[in-house]
């Protein structure tokens, strides 16, 4: 090549890398944008999940959405208002949107919401007042970000798969920015964090007056949210009043992507186990003092201030199968903050196998006093310890092991027990505890699952091999895979008897005669008729349907109660609401658990949801025929929908599936979530490339192939992976959901091509955001109350419409690129 | 004549007749007027100025709540304590009204027509008068008795027991809401009630009598050991369990035997709705 020729060859390649980095620079603000706005409503959830409860943080989600739906409203109605003006609005709504984010997080902060007073009708309605005033507060960023990025597609027509693209790869980026963020940074400062990546966006344009704007519009946004931090833990969390007591000290904070966890050294503080009311009467000391270990203003645990001294363990709930046993080798899980494997030695256990997924548990169980001699700790899951050649005498699931870690309710689902079942010798036992505090129906759903699990092992009559005793709040249910013996009954109610507990069930019980000694009064509650039966005697609500159960009959309880198994494909605890009796739900609210009111705000999310997606849905009949000219309404009606709802089935069925590998929902959320819009994003920017129609056909149907492929290997799949190590299982969720979001990205960019220019274009974006509103309540209300796999059938029959729904074109058919 | 009428005469006979042996409730210094409320919640640190027709307002609201709790009472456990429905008469419930976190009273709050509860600040509700009242009847309190409250929030409940019962006591663990509201007795000409500010766990061991009734607002899994020691044989320990500003707590009502083993019962009374109907069945009496 002579020296022309590679003068030339160079400035061809300048050439094409210009071209390359100024196409793709130009979107930049738009990555930033979209950046902030995912990171702001994971920070949001973030800080309802510290200053209220998590399960508002659907909510947030929702009106997140919501703004991008009136956003592609306003741009449908009126295009030629904000095409003529995009130069104009795109410059200048970022530092608009610093100040929106800015003074709507703070706003919020200043709310009195006290999520509370929703279960009392007398104090109600003043709380619908304050989730009102949260839409005021987040509506204007929201709407503003929609607005921005619509305009980024009107203002591109021809490039609609670049664009996208760049909006969901920012969208993955922000999710990613603030995973990291959190290790770092605490919940209620990570608003104050993503105004700089919003600032930036307005301050690449080499404008002066626009970058002064927005230096000012981020020093206001700053000074308002970390001078004046309004943001504090509801008063009526658990770590409210430790923190309020006399000579109370925090020993530390630590923020982390699972939560905000924090350590109280304060009078209140001691081990809280489920103790003999006669323990003194026992000569048995109390519990020990302790530290306490909160996360998210929740107690998850006690630690221990020094070597533990266990000698109260023989007065807990949980000490009767180490009384049945002799010297057992022991799995537990959940290390109860340490105090678990102290009592087992103290009980006698030969040898203990403790299981702590929780890693901010497992930390702080490694730094303190050393754990007991012949005492192991892992963080591998119980279910991954259960496998084949595992040999225990006894399995013990702690008290509090269902409340430290979401991912901890696997090891209650039917497919764990019978791997306990499994695991266990044949004289051995596993031991499963269930709090009655406030409904007693969830001893009763636990029995069938138990039942259940006999049967798959099996065993074919459960009713010999299970015996259930309790205290006045919790309840312990003990399985075995031989039957338990007139011996093991007689040693147990004795044993019982000495502590005030009682025995609801064993083999051969005589139900009226064992009235007589019952010494926690238990009386059954109709939760559809608000009327409890007495005859002034003694009750024990949890015997009188221990024995139906499993027998193989449906208990009283299950006309008010869902008592289906709790499975892996189902393994929400406080999940027993019909939700088809909505009406007895909502009139006996007041007395519902915390735990059950989450589906209960998800249906109300979903309500709202409704109304917006048709307020959308309605928008080409009030825009007139100049919106649906030269659109297909009808097919776009359909497709763009189809794919809001579809995506999100998808992402809510691999965090739940992920969640379950890495036995840690936070990791596998931002996970699952990053992957799925970072390889959405680059299927987005391919799918032009390609002939539409036969684009699309591939995608949608790599959709429904990979759905298929799911349902036929999970959950075993997920079971036989746990074995796999830490960094093999992250590797598995991203190799596992990258490939469907690399197809999941691309039929949204084929549709709107298909629209053209004008109002039909952001109708399209905004409808499907109003779908997606939707489509978050709706997936969780489908996992709960029937399952993960449903999510998949969702996703298949959505996809499978999207195909036909596919919008045609009037010729000629714009060019997707 | 159905079932519930015949409750219901029965239950009218039996607090007519329990009227005319009750004592009465302890007596107060004084009218309760509007200057008699300021100069109390002056002395005990908490200042407010009320016109007289705000506070002749509060008043006049007041027969219809007696009323409301006379019926609720007798609707969920069959007739109404006299000495309950005397002690509600007594203690003014708009001096209890107080948010300390903001140094505000809320006098207005008082004997509204929908019963609700009100946040205290600190993390303290007062809860509503029906539940308190309910609570109240449930604890059975007798004169003479001696009263331990752990969780003392706003006063109210400790105040109402003050004048039934020989002495009442309370223990709250909140510093700045304890050390306010210990201060709010001593106006009112309550002498037999005292509070401090302190870890609950251990009771009051000064107390070497013991107690008849202890109630205690606790999250633990567990009774701390000390507590139920310090409960005289035949005594109640009463547990409110549930969020505070739900209408469903429930109540965990503890005692001993002879033999000094413990028992517990989950008293359900909050589930009838008398709006609705729904009541309690009972066996007809022989």
């Amino acid at each position: 090549m002579g020296p022309s020729q590679t003068t030339e060859a160079r400035a061809n390649i300048q050439k094409f890398f210009g071209s390359f980095f100024q196409k793709r620079t130009s979107f930049f603000p738009l990555f930033l944008v979209s950046l902030s706005a995912v990171g702001l409503e994971i920070a949001l959830t973030r800080y309802f999940a510290v200053a209220t409860w998590s399960e508002y943080g659907y909510w947030v989600i929702s009106i997140v959405l919501a703004g991008f739906a009136f956003s592609g409203v306003a741009l449908a109605v009126a295009p030629g208002f904000f095409t003529r003006r995009s130069a104009l609005l795109l410059a200048w709504l970022p530092p608009l949107l610093v100040l929106a984010a800015a003074g709507g997080y703070w706003a919020a902060t200043l709310n009195p919401f006290n999520p509370l007073q929703l279960q009392n009708a007398a104090t109600l309605t003043a709380q619908l007042g304050n989730i009102a005033l949260y839409y005021a507060a987040f509506l204007p960023f929201y709407t503003l970000a929609g607005l921005f990025i619509g305009l980024c597609f009107m203002a591109n027509p021809g490039r609609i798969g670049l664009v996208y693209g760049t909006d969901l790869i920012g969208a993955g980026a922000g999710a990613l920015l603030v995973l990291l963020l959190m290790r770092v940074v605490p919940p209620f400062r990570l608003v104050a964090c993503l105004l700089v990546p919003l600032a930036a966006a307005g301050a690449l344009r080499p404008r002066l007056p626009l970058l002064l704007a927005t230096l000012a519009a981020l020093g206001v946004g700053e000074w308002a949210l970390l001078a004046h931090d309004q943001a504090q833990i509801n008063d009526f969390k658990a770590i409210y009043a430790p923190l309020h007591v006399p000579d109370s000290r925090t020993l530390a904070v630590l923020p982390r992507p699972g939560g905000l966890y924090m350590l109280l050294d304060d009078f209140t503080e001691r081990l809280d186990a489920d103790v003999s009311n006669n323990a003194t009467a026992l000569g048995l000391p109390d519990p020990p003092k302790a530290f306490g270990f909160y996360r998210d203003g929740n107690r998850i645990a006690a630690l221990p201030k020094s070597r533990i001294d266990a000698a109260y363990a023989p007065a807990t709930l949980a000490a009767l199968p180490y009384a049945l046993l002799t010297h057992p080798r022991v799995l537990l899980a959940g290390a109860s903050g340490g105090f678990r494997p102290a009592e087992a030695a103290a009980l006698g256990a030969a040898a203990t196998l403790v299981s702590e997924p929780e890693p901010m548990l497992l930390r702080e169980i490694r730094a303190g006093p050393a754990l007991p001699a012949g005492t192991r700790l892992t963080p591998d899951p119980p279910l991954a310890l259960t496998g084949p050649g595992a040999h225990y005498e006894l399995i013990d699931i702690a008290g509090d092991f269902a409340d430290s870690a979401e991912a901890n309710a696997t090891s209650f689902a039917v497919e764990a027990l019978v791997a306990d079942l499994a695991a266990v010798r044949p004289a051995g036992l596993v031991s499963i505890p269930v709090s009655i505090r406030e409904f007693p129906a969830y001893a009763t759903r636990m029995l069938v699952t138990a039942r259940a699990a006999l049967l798959r092992a099996h065993i074919a009559d459960p009713a010999r091999h299970v015996l259930v005793y309790r205290s006045a709040w919790n309840v312990r249910i003990l399985l075995s895979p031989a039957p338990f013996t007139p011996a093991q009954i007689k040693a147990a109610r004795a044993w019982c008897d000495a502590r005030s507990f009682d025995v609801s069930y064993y083999p051969g019980m005589d139900l009226a005669a064992s009235r007589a000694g019952i010494y926690n009064d238990l009386p059954a509650v109709s939760f559809e008729t608000a009327e409890v039966t007495s005859d002034n005697g003694l009750h024990d609500a949890v015997a009188d349907e221990a024995g139906v159960v499993l027998a193989g009959h449906l208990p009283a309880s299950a006309r008010s109660f869902d008592l289906a198994p709790i499975t892996l494909d189902r393994p929400a605890l406080n999940a027993v609401l019909r939700l088809s009796r909505l009406d007895t739900i909502l009139a006996r609210l007041e007395i519902l658990p915390q735990g059950e009111v989450g589906p209960v705000v998800n249906l109300a999310v979903l309500a709202q949801a409704v109304v917006i997606a048709l307020l959308v849905l309605a928008v080409p009949l009030a825009a007139g025929a100049r919106l649906r000219a030269g659109t297909d309404m009808g097919r776009a009606c359909a497709f763009f929908p189809a794919l809001g709802l579809g995506f999100l089935m998808i992402e809510i069925a691999a965090i739940e599936a992920a969640s379950l590998l890495l036995t840690d929902r936070t990791l596998a959320f931002a996970l699952v979530l990053t992957t799925m819009l970072i390889c959405s994003g680059l299927g987005a920017m391919t799918a032009p490339r390609l002939p539409p129609a036969q684009a699309l056909c591939a995608s949608a149907g790599a959709v429904l192939l990979w759905c298929a492929l799911m349902l036929a290997i999970l959950p075993g799949a997920l079971v036989a992976a746990l074995s796999l190590g830490f960094a093999a299982r992250v590797a598995l969720v991203v190799f596992a959901v990258a490939p469907v979001s690399f197809a999941l990205g691309m039929p949204f960019p084929l549709g709107l091509a298909r629209l053209g220019a004008g109002g039909a274009l952001p109708w399209a974006w905004g409808l499907n955001g109003a779908f997606s509103v939707a489509a978050t309540p709706l997936a969780n209300l489908i996992a709960t109350q029937a399952g993960h796999a449903w999510l998949l059938y969702a996703a298949m029959i959505l996809y499978s419409g999207a195909i036909v729904a596919f919008p045609k074109c009037h010729p000629p058919c714009p060019h997707p690129s | 004549m159905s079932a519930p009428q015949l409750i219901s005469r029965r239950a009218l006979i039996g607090t007519a007749a329990a009227a005319a042996l009750a004592p009465p409730a302890r007596a107060d210094a004084g009218a309760w007027t509007r200057q008699a409320y300021e100069s109390a919640m002056a002395k005990s640190g908490r200042h407010v100025s009320l016109t007289d027709d705000q506070f002749a307002a509060i008043q006049a609201r007041k027969p219809a709540a007696m009323r409301m709790i006379r019926q609720y009472l007798v609707s969920h456990l069959g007739s109404a304590d006299p000495a309950v429905l005397a002690a509600f008469q007594t203690v003014p419930r708009e001096y209890f009204h107080y948010i300390y976190s903001e140094h505000r009273a809320t006098p207005g709050d008082a004997y509204e027509a929908t019963p609700k509860p009100w946040a205290l600040g600190y993390g303290s509700a007062l809860s509503d008068y029906l539940g308190q009242a309910y609570m109240t009847q449930v604890c059975k309190p007798k004169p003479g008795d001696q009263t331990l409250e752990i969780g003392t929030g706003s006063g109210f409940q400790s105040a109402i027991l003050s004048r039934i019962v020989g002495h009442a006591r309370s223990i709250e663990i909140i510093e700045p809401l304890g050390r306010a509201v210990d201060r709010i007795w001593a106006p009112l000409g309550y002498d037999n009630v005292e509070g401090r500010v302190g870890d609950g766990y251990y009771g009051w061991p000064e107390e070497t009598g013991g107690f008849d009734i202890i109630i205690v607002t606790c999250a633990a899994q567990y009774v701390p050991p000390k507590l139920l020691a310090q409960l005289k044989p035949g005594g109640r320990m009463i547990i409110p369990i549930g969020q505070p500003f739900k209408r469903g707590q429930f109540l965990y009502i503890f005692t001993k035997d002879a033999e000094g083993k413990v028992h517990s019962h989950k008293d359900v009374g909050v589930f009838f709705i008398p709006m609705t109907g729904a009541m309690m069945k009972i066996p007809q009496p022989s």
